[in-house]
């Protein structure tokens, strides 16, 4: 059996990615057809979790089954490559390029997944062991009758289930045992990455924390990436290691968690942000964002925002911002607030965000206070050593260019 | 097991009541069907002694209060007496349906089983390949299951029987031939029911197919489907453990009915292609007014229909472990 190494984060995560998307566009067809992701580059590293938040209908779903090429018709991938890097410096494959038993093989074995519905995800006819059993004969058909029980018994008891549950079937299952299973399912054959796709959103918010500290306890144990998609911000804030805000098809801003926990750049978050309550802090006044997403059969122009933007502004409505790295000052504060941190400043290099705002050709300004960007969540205000370097870049280091991915 | 003995007491219970309805049905019978039985008789010869009494309390029409009748009546049925037929006088009812049961039940029972089976093979597979073929084959088998049986049936007896001379006309078997298990009874036999039994399967197959495709187009969009292609299961798999395995389950209630009507949806083939068979023998009664005969074939029916039922809803409990749980 594999040991996973624990999770890595931080400056050498860097350039360590599991999976590495880009420009990934997907299309339901239709006589109009609705272009639910659109050029989307996303990267997971080793070990880390990162969230994807934003409204339903902002094609969180449609990028994950992307990812691993679990589109249902009439879903088409129209543009996009994915690649998955493994341990120890093998070439990176392809997804995209797999043939059908190959595509087999992969799923699940590096890939899997943990359903919203794990009602509707599991069979409801066919007992528990039996579907144990199916996945472990699909992949490692050299154990046998009994090593399958034993280990589906071991992955029972691993997620807080009673293993003499084996023999039964789903609906004598409560929602949170259902979840816990379809957890257990998914770490069947310990995988690199599992996707989660709203894995909490179907249970009560007791059992929704329940499920959540055992996921995280789960992937302090085993190590493996996470890829966790809900519509609650402040859930994924606490969460995650960093995390990706989709709006319209698109990801409208990037960050490490915690930093957008402090203060988003992007309007959109700081809605996101109002509109939830958040999970394990106190509760904050719900008030959604007014509106809501637009139809993605449109053809977009200017900020697909803009129609809900309380801070729209000149360019907005005809030009198309795009996903770049957080303007200075606010990042030559970050940097040198980091460097004071202890050499975290690699992760600057993942805050972007796509509004005009904080493009200092349209805005000269520079974003409002709110939207500053904010690692250290001062409340806006930037601490007495860090004002000191404002205008003069203390590290020296140059304006950042190009976006990564 | 709660579920087992819920579903026993439910069918003793509908047994009883269909015994019971049996009772009743002869009292509709406009005047004294045991004078016109026992006339009839009469007619073809000397009746048994104690005939009267016999069909009095088989047809729960005898002497004394009504109670005492049903008593008559069910004391009759479980000595397996159901009187004396007058289309085959003196045979006894018990008997003659021996002789023509196992005809209907073997010819009509195979030909209902492999209409189901086949029916439901193809329809899963032109549901999830897609198959042009299959999906060709659909109108043509629908058109077949839509055209009227006794049209169908006449039309391949005019065909196979009239014009090529491939197969038997009618008849169950070669009248020349002595009943038993000699190897040439047992091959007229066969040859015998090709035609009969090649109808009900077509006849049938467009059905199961047609429905069976359209569950296994829908259980293919389920959520659980996808999830176990995700799981990287084998295709074969999928479609055995999960997509076929789950549409199946209305079919299942489907064949249930069509087992039960084994019996009574045989006349007509039987009438067409005068198989020796039960509905043929139902036939011959309402023509002989022979109302004997009459009651114990529709006992039959209500036996088989209920038998049926029982045991597909034994093989639901396991098969859908749901059921089992549904108050
Ligand atoms: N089967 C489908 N057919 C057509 N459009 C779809 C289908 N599924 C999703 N969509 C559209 O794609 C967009 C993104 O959907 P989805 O990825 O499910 O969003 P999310 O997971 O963020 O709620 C939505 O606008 C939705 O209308
Ligand atoms: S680009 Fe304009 S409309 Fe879009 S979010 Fe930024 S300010 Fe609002
Ligand atoms: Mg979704």
């Amino acid at each position: 059996m594999r040991v996973q190494p624990a999770a890595q984060t931080g400056a050498e995560g860097r350039n360590d990615a599991v999976l590495r998307a880009s420009h990934i566009s997907v299309e339901y067809g239709g006589t109009v057809p609705t272009r639910a992701v659109r050029d989307v580059s996303i990267e997971l590293h080793r070990g880390e979790m990162l969230g994807i938040a934003g409204e339903s209908g902002c094609g969180k779903s449609t990028l994950a089954y992307a990812l691993t090429r679990l589109l249902r018709p009439p879903a088409v991938m129209t543009e996009g490559q994915v690649l998955f890097c493994g341990r120890d410096g093998a070439a990176p494959i392809d997804i995209m390029q797999l043939e059908p038993e190959a595509l087999r093989r992969f799923r699940w074995t590096v890939v899997s997944m943990v359903f919203q519905s794990a009602m509707n995800s599991l069979n409801p006819v066919i007992s528990l062991r039996r579907q144990f059993s199916d996945i472990f004969e699909a992949h490692v058909p050299e154990m046998d009758r009994e090593a399958r029980d034993r280990r589906s018994r071991e992955l029972l008891e691993m997620v807080g289930i009673d293993p003499s549950r084996l023999g039964g079937f789903p609906h004598e299952l409560s929602g949170g045992m259902r979840q816990r299973v379809g957890i257990a399912m998914a770490l069947a054959l310990q995988p690199e990455i599992v996707i989660m796709d709203e894995p909490t959103t179907a249970l009560d918010v007791v059992v929704q924390r329940e499920i959540l500290l055992e996921i995280a306890r789960l992937r302090r144990e085993l190590g493996f990436s996470v890829i966790f998609i809900t519509h609650d911000l402040p859930m994924l804030v606490d969460l995650s290691d960093r995390l990706a805000v989709m709006y319209a098809g698109e990801i409208v801003e990037r960050a490490p968690a915690e930093w957008v926990g402090g203060r988003p750049a992007h309007p959109y978050t700081l809605g996101l942000q109002a509109a939830c309550p958040d999970l394990l802090g106190e509760r904050r006044a719900l008030q959604g964002i007014p509106g809501s997403p637009p139809d993605l059969r449109q053809r977009l122009r200017g900020c697909a925002f803009a129609p809900r933007c309380q801070y729209v502004f000149g360019p907005c409505a005809d030009i198309h911002p795009v996903l770049s790295p957080l303007a200075p000052p606010a990042a030559a504060v970050i940097e040198s607030v980091l460097d004071r941190d202890g050499g975290k400043t690699s992760k600057l290099n993942d805050w972007a965000v796509a509004c005009h705002l904080h493009d200092r050709t349209a805005n000269p300004a520079g974003p409002p206070d709110e939207l500053a960007g904010d690692p250290l969540g001062t409340g806006g205000l930037v601490p007495p050593a860090v004002g000191a370097g404002l205008g003069v870049d203390p590290t020296g280091r140059p304006a950042r260019g190009q976006d990564q991915l | 097991m709660r579920y087992f003995t819920r579903k026993v007491g439910f069918y003793v219970l509908a047994l009883w009541g269909a015994v019971t309805l049996n009772f009743f049905l002869p009292r509709f019978i406009p005047g004294n069907p045991v004078e016109v039985l026992l006339a009839r008789m009469t007619e073809s010869g000397n009746p048994p002694p104690g005939e009267y009494k016999v069909l009095s309390s088989v047809l729960g029409i005898g002497g004394g209060n009504l109670l005492d009748q049903y008593w008559h009546y069910l004391r009759q049925l479980s000595r397996l007496n159901l009187g004396v037929s007058i289309t085959e006088f003196p045979t006894p009812v018990t008997h003659i349906l021996a002789q023509t049961l196992p005809w209907t039940i073997v010819l009509v029972g195979t030909a209902t089983v492999i209409a189901f089976l086949i029916g439901t093979t193809l329809g899963a597979l032109a549901g999830w390949r897609r198959s042009r073929f299959l999906n060709n084959l659909l109108p043509v088998t629908t058109f077949l299951t839509a055209t009227p049986y006794f049209w169908l049936a006449l039309v391949f007896l005019y065909i196979f029987g009239v014009v090529l001379h491939y197969l038997p006309l009618n008849g169950g078997y070669d009248p020349t031939l002595d009943i038993g298990w000699s190897s040439s009874f047992i091959v007229s036999a066969l040859q015998h029911s090709v035609l009969p039994g090649a109808t009900i399967v077509l006849a049938q197959l467009g059905g199961w197919m047609l429905s069976m495709r359209n569950m296994t187009l829908t259980t293919l969009s389920e959520d659980y489907v996808w999830a176990a292609e995700a799981k990287g299961i084998r295709p074969r798999r999928v479609l055995l453990g999960y997509a076929a395995r789950n549409a199946i389950l209305p079919s299942v209630t489907g064949f249930a009915i069509s087992l039960g009507f084994v019996v009574s949806g045989s006349i007509i083939m039987e009438i067409v292609f005068s198989y020796p068979g039960i509905g043929y023998t139902l036939l011959q009664a309402v023509q002989n007014d022979d109302y004997a005969l009459m009651q114990g074939i529709f006992l039959v029916i209500c036996l088989v229909v209920l038998g049926a039922n029982f045991l597909v809803d034994m093989l639901y409990g396991f098969i859908d472990p749901r059921t089992r749980q549904a108050r």
